[in-house]
């Protein structure tokens, strides 16, 4: 028995030792870049000082992830950060596809170039930019949809303050800076198809939108499905940069976050293992959210990441 | 075969864990118990007085933390840095963090165990507690003072009052050198109203509140800047952000609350602000003016940026700030305002928040510092008269000179706004009360602030106990740390509450919902642990 | 004769509308894209109260280039582009090559060990050390302050690695590589004569997530740096951006400068600056992507088959 096991390894080895090569680079980065540092997870159950160091700090166990569930906006931090991460998953997933399938299918080579080389750049914008210009677009005395109110006889409405305007302005915005980015992997994956498809397609007399349905779509579908199952491992993550821009006294309610509650802890004193905890309690959330959905993409479909 | 893998994996990662662990972590060069004695050995080569301060070049490292918005020129690069090296012979290797990254990088020191000799701070935070009295990174500096800071101790000295008791940890040793801008002033915020429009609708100075009041609402309709269209700003604030913000208009209600919405109160006793009665009264009387449009609109959302463009341009009508002149509204309030005497509502005395002329930490050497008298005698140097003014300034001639008449110094320099060749106020600068009014012939803008100071403390409006008090509370690194998210906490539901009050009013149910939310926060705790501290102190 | 007539009129129709409306969608798209970028333009050279009060709405107004000033003010700026341009081409080449390879074995249906490898790769997105302990071990390794940290972190991704495996597996059929096996190609020479040659697109994809990530990194260099030679574009421009931060830590003091007007005046400049380093630092991107153009292009599969 044994022996036959051992030949089935040094087999194994010498069929796929050049995959073992290939795959080398990464895997070494991963250790040096990764699993090197990884014993600082620690720091969340130690009460870490500096000049002590990690091993010579405190060991307090749970402590700290207590501290955080008693912090008196737990619950709502919680809520805030899912279902703005939620919703913006929702709504923002569907429209780099949709703008890649009509890109597509515009005919004129030039106009075509211009737009994809021009849709992306709002990822560029950096976040302070944008909302530089929403406050602005949004003033409730000289913002351009104020104004368009008054002329319709409504009252202005200071959005930037609205608690309940703050979802719909962080998604929207967020839209628009990463949608056309979000085109580039699909407008690659499309021109991989190969073009006698569209040629049977176009024999068998199919319309355009027949085209996209039984050709485009599905070559879109794996890569798609990988995005979305990879997008739903960063649910309980914040973009704690633009929320802190956006947040405006009037709007906490639903702009408080988990990253800006980190953000606003660290300003206060060290703090360094309460953070770490916290960032450890995200990231378990999100480990289950990422494999649980993976679980059911791969029921569902066939696509999953592993 | 699966299984199998994945538990080996697993196992691995563990050992690594806990293998990786006991190696790396912390630093190489700890000095244990270098916080307790200053016991700085003199070396040869060290000139206990005269100059140059080595017979041989040394170097030493520091770590200067500026604001955000200085841009300064390498320090190495500036005239004044360069003729300090040839005159005390020590060589400077500066690192220059700006306020935005002086957290993350002090951690990233303190962790790797690699520290400079000298921190200089104005400017950024420093957790004294923390790396001096607990870790014994920073060095206790009182004996430090003593034997080799004569520029300093004489200084100090020569006051009425200790200007550095400020600077004394939870151990009763200081491990700073202080920095003090004296301005001769005793109040943080004052009033302001527009006295060109009240001059064009002929209106008198309101002496009572409800005069302020009306007033305020005369500026809407009477359009006092004549121009015809109703788009006067009579009250201009923020919620939170930069001076002009809600908390400091509680003081006209007789709750002259602090950062911590915390304030020391007649009798010594820590006050929470938030759920104080003048509190309530402030919002319903903000929420009243937002619904007349009398209070700026954009309230709810604007920060300092904007009200700063408000305030260029002049179209307002009352506002409270730090001072008027050399603000950069010259054209705007500068021009058009006025002091005006806090008036509060019936039955309650205005108590304007009071400003305490201490110093903060301007300067820490660490346990790592090898040429410890060498360095405090480069630091005394530093606040030798000329040599800091210069630092702070520029050069003596072209940004500051001595005046012909009185010696004292005139500042040249007005456009301070290019890339800078001085440290700017990032510098190291004591300058106590009796000291700068000896030394320094005050600029317009400061006579002017002291002025405003006076007359409110002639009037009786200025709190009794400062509540600068509460920094400077004996309080240990644990109980900080402890405090800090409580305060997380209450600055937040704080910072919520304000809009919605302004916006929708106070209701009695509203308000009781309110204060019951701080039940929940352990404010108790956190009046109760400021209350011990400050009983420590002598604060008559 | 005539239903296929018929069928190829209908369709002939209704991809007509199709086309009008794809037409109408792309203008108003442009509009709402390009309208927003056009007007950081414009600011970038507008006098920043005028940006304030809305103004500044089609055309610039209070022509100023005091942003482009402030900004070639540092005398770093222009080695960081430089330093940028340098870091951001090493580093994704090295990227391509690390990820293209681990992509193409963990595409492979029978590669052993495959789930182990997956899982070690996603185990890092979640769970990490922190800034602290990694920042300790490039000292420890000697990457401290060196032009190889700035290289080399970041240069692998586990988000790319899956990208490009995903690829792999679907656009490149399996019948290809059971022709070439049957050819007697190894691994080595099925990757590197075949995969890589019809992956274009996905490499080209690949080129720019690296280097836009490499090129708008400014925290690598925040914290492994030391000599300012060193520093990338982004970290320097941040120093800028910074003076924007208005002090939030509670105790608003007030700032102790004889002429607290130079403090307006610098956050004016920083208001109009902002805008202008969007111009400056986005530039090459435009130019590089424009450049990788023709690799997204249909039809870079037809000559592999045929051939």
């Amino acid at each position: 028995m044994e022996k036959q096991r051992k030949k089935k390894l040094s087999l194994i080895i010498k069929d796929n030792w050049q995959l073992y090569v290939l795959i080398l680079p990464a895997v070494i980065y991963f250790i040096v870049f990764n699993y090197l540092p990884m014993y600082g997870i620690q720091i969340a159950f130690r009460d870490y000082k500096a000049v002590s160091g990690i091993q010579g700090s405190p060991w307090v166990g749970l402590k700290h992830f207590q501290n955080f569930f008693d912090a008196y906006y737990f619950k709502r931090l919680l809520s805030n950060t899912l279902l703005l991460n939620l919703y913006s998953l929702l709504c923002s997933f569907p429209i780099p596809l949709i703008l890649a399938i009509l890109l597509n299918q515009i005919k004129n080579p030039a106009r075509k170039k211009f737009i994809q080389t021009s849709i992306y750049v709002p990822y560029f914008i950096s976040t302070v930019v944008l909302a530089g210009m929403l406050y602005i677009f949004l003033s409730p005395t000289n913002g351009i949809f104020n104004t368009l109110r008054q002329t319709l006889g409504m009252k202005p409405v200071d959005f930037m303050s609205s608690a309940s305007a703050f979802r719909p302005i962080y998604i929207i915005s967020g839209i628009w800076q990463s949608a056309g980015w979000g085109t580039i992997l699909y407008i690659a994956s499309l021109a991989g198809v190969d073009t006698s498809l569209y040629e049977a397609a176009e024999i068998d007399g199919a319309s355009i939108l027949q085209k996209i349905r039984y050709i485009d779509i599905p070559s879109l579908l794996p890569v798609a499905g990988m995005v979305f199952i990879m997008d739903c491992g960063k649910l309980l993550s914040s973009n704690t940069d633009k929320a802190l821009v956006l947040q405006t006294p009037g709007n906490i309610p639903t702009s408080d976050i988990i990253g800006v509650y980190v953000y606003n802890v660290g300003l206060g004193s060290g703090q360094f293992s309460y953070t770490a905890a916290i960032g450890i309690f995200i990231n378990i959330i999100n480990f289950v959210l990422i494999l649980s959905v993976n679980k059911l993409s791969k029921k569902v479909s066939n696509v999953s990441m592993f | 075969m699966k299984k199998k893998f994945l538990s080996g994996f697993m196992a691995v990662m563990v050992a690594g864990f806990v293998l990786a662990g006991c190696g790396s972590g912390g630093n190489t060069e700890t000095t244990k118990g270098a916080g307790t004695t200053a016991a700085a050995e003199e070396s040869d080569n060290f000139n206990a007085e005269g100059f140059p301060i080595v017979k041989e070049p040394i170097t030493l490292k520091v770590v200067l933390g500026i604001r955000n918005q200085d841009s300064l020129m390498p320090p190495n690069d500036m005239p004044l840095v360069q003729e300090l090296e040839k005159k005390t012979g020590i060589h400077i290797e500066w690192d220059v963090i700006k306020a935005a990254d002086w957290s993350t990088k002090i951690n990233l020191m303190f962790s790797s165990g690699e520290y400079p000799d000298i921190f200089i701070t104005p400017n950024t935070g420093m957790n004294v507690e923390e790396y001096g009295v607990s870790q014994g990174i920073l060095l206790p500096v009182d004996e430090l003072t003593e034997k080799y800071m004569p520029t300093y101790t004489e200084r100090i000295k020569a006051e009425d009052s200790d200007p550095t008791l400020s600077l004394v940890a939870s151990d009763g040793k200081k491990y700073s050198i202080g920095y003090l801008v004296g301005q001769n002033i005793n109040a943080d915020q004052h009033f302001f109203i527009n006295q060109e429009w009240l001059d064009n609708l002929g209106l008198p100075m309101p002496q009572t509140f409800d005069e302020l009041t009306d007033t305020l609402r005369a500026f809407k309709t009477g359009d006092p800047n004549g121009n015809g269209q109703p788009d006067e700003i009579p009250l201009c604030i923020t919620i939170d952000s930069g001076n002009s913000c809600v908390r400091n208009m509680l003081p006209m209600f007789g709750v002259p609350a602090g950062g911590k919405w915390l304030y020391i109160d007649e009798d010594k006793q820590i006050q929470f602000a938030p759920t104080q009665q003048g509190f309530r009264d402030c919002l319903t009387w903000l929420h009243m003016l937002y619904q007349e449009g009398v209070l700026d609109p954009e309230v709810l959302s604007q920060d300092d940026n904007t009200v700063n463009v408000k305030k260029t341009e002049g179209n307002i009508g009352f506002t409270v700030e730090w001072r008027l002149m050399a603000m950069g509204w010259d054209e705007g309030i500068t021009k058009t305002h006025t002091l005006y005497m806090p008036t509060a509502p019936e039955g309650v005395e205005p108590q304007i928040a009071r400003y305490l002329e201490v110093a903060g930490n301007g300067a820490f050497v660490t346990s790592s510092n090898q040429h410890i008298p060498e360095s405090m005698r480069w630091l005394d140097n530093l606040l030798e008269t000329s040599a800091m003014f210069s630092m702070y300034y520029g050069e003596e001639g072209k940004a500051w000179e001595y005046d012909a008449e009185n010696g004292k110094v005139n500042t040249l320099i007005t456009d301070t706004s290019q890339l800078r060749d001085c440290l700017d106020c990032n510098a190291l600068f004591f300058a106590p009360t009796k000291y700068i009014s000896e030394t320094f012939n005050m600029s317009p803008q400061r006579i002017q602030k002291t002025e405003y100071c006076q007359r409110y403390d002639a009037a009786g409006v200025i709190q009794k106990y400062a509540n600068r008090y509460l920094d400077m509370a004996p309080l240990s690194s644990e109980q900080r740390e402890e405090l800090s998210l409580i305060q997380t906490d209450i600055n937040n539901a704080v910072k919520e509450s304000i809009p919605q009050f302004i916006a929708e009013g106070v209701t009695d149910k509203s308000w009781d919902a309110y204060i019951k939310r701080f039940d929940n926060m352990k404010v108790d705790k956190l009046v109760s642990t400021y209350q011990e501290g400050i009983e420590q102190l002598d604060i008559d | 004769m005539e239903k296929e007539v018929k069928r190829k009129r209908k369709s002939s129709a209704s991809n007509k509308a199709f086309h009008i409306f794809n037409a109408i969608f792309w203008i108003i798209v442009m509009f709402i894209i390009l309208y927003p970028l056009y007007l950081v333009v414009i600011a970038s050279i507008s006098n920043p109260d005028a940006i304030y009060r809305g103004e500044v709405i089609w055309r610039p107004i209070e022509f100023s280039i005091r942003g482009y000033k402030a900004v070639f003010a540092y005398k770093e700026l222009i080695s960081s582009y430089g330093n940028s341009i340098f870091y951001t081409v090493t580093s994704v080449i090295i990227s391509i090559w690390v990820t293209m390879s681990a992509g193409y074995a963990l595409s492979r249906p029978t590669f052993p060990g495959k789930k182990i490898f997956n899982f070690m790769f996603i185990f890092t997105m979640f769970f990490g050390g922190g800034l602290i302990p990694t920042f300790l071990v490039m000292r420890d390794l000697g990457l401290y302050n060196t032009r190889a940290i700035m290289i080399l972190m970041g240069c692998v991704s586990v988000w790319n690695v899956m990208v490009a495996r995903t690829y792999i597996q679907n656009s490149i059929p399996h019948e290809l590589y059971e022709a070439a096996v049957l050819d007697g190609a190894s691994h080595f020479d099925y990757f590197f004569k075949c995969v890589i040659p019809l992956s274009k697109s996905i490499i080209a994809v690949l080129v720019v997530y690296y280097g836009v990530s490499k090129w708008n990194d400014y925290f690598t260099g925040l914290v492994y740096l030391k000599g300012r030679e060193l520093l990338p574009l982004q970290t320097v421009l941040r120093e800028i951006l910074a003076t924007l931060q208005l002090d939030k830590s509670g105790d608003y003091m007030m700032s102790v400068t004889e002429n607290a007007a130079s403090l307006t005046e610098a956050m004016r400049t920083a208001n109009v600056a902002k805008y202008c380093i969007i111009v400056i630092a986005t530039g090459p991107v435009v130019l590089l992507y424009a450049l990788l153009q023709k690799y997204f292009e249909k039809g870079v599969m037809i000559g592999s088959l045929k051939g």
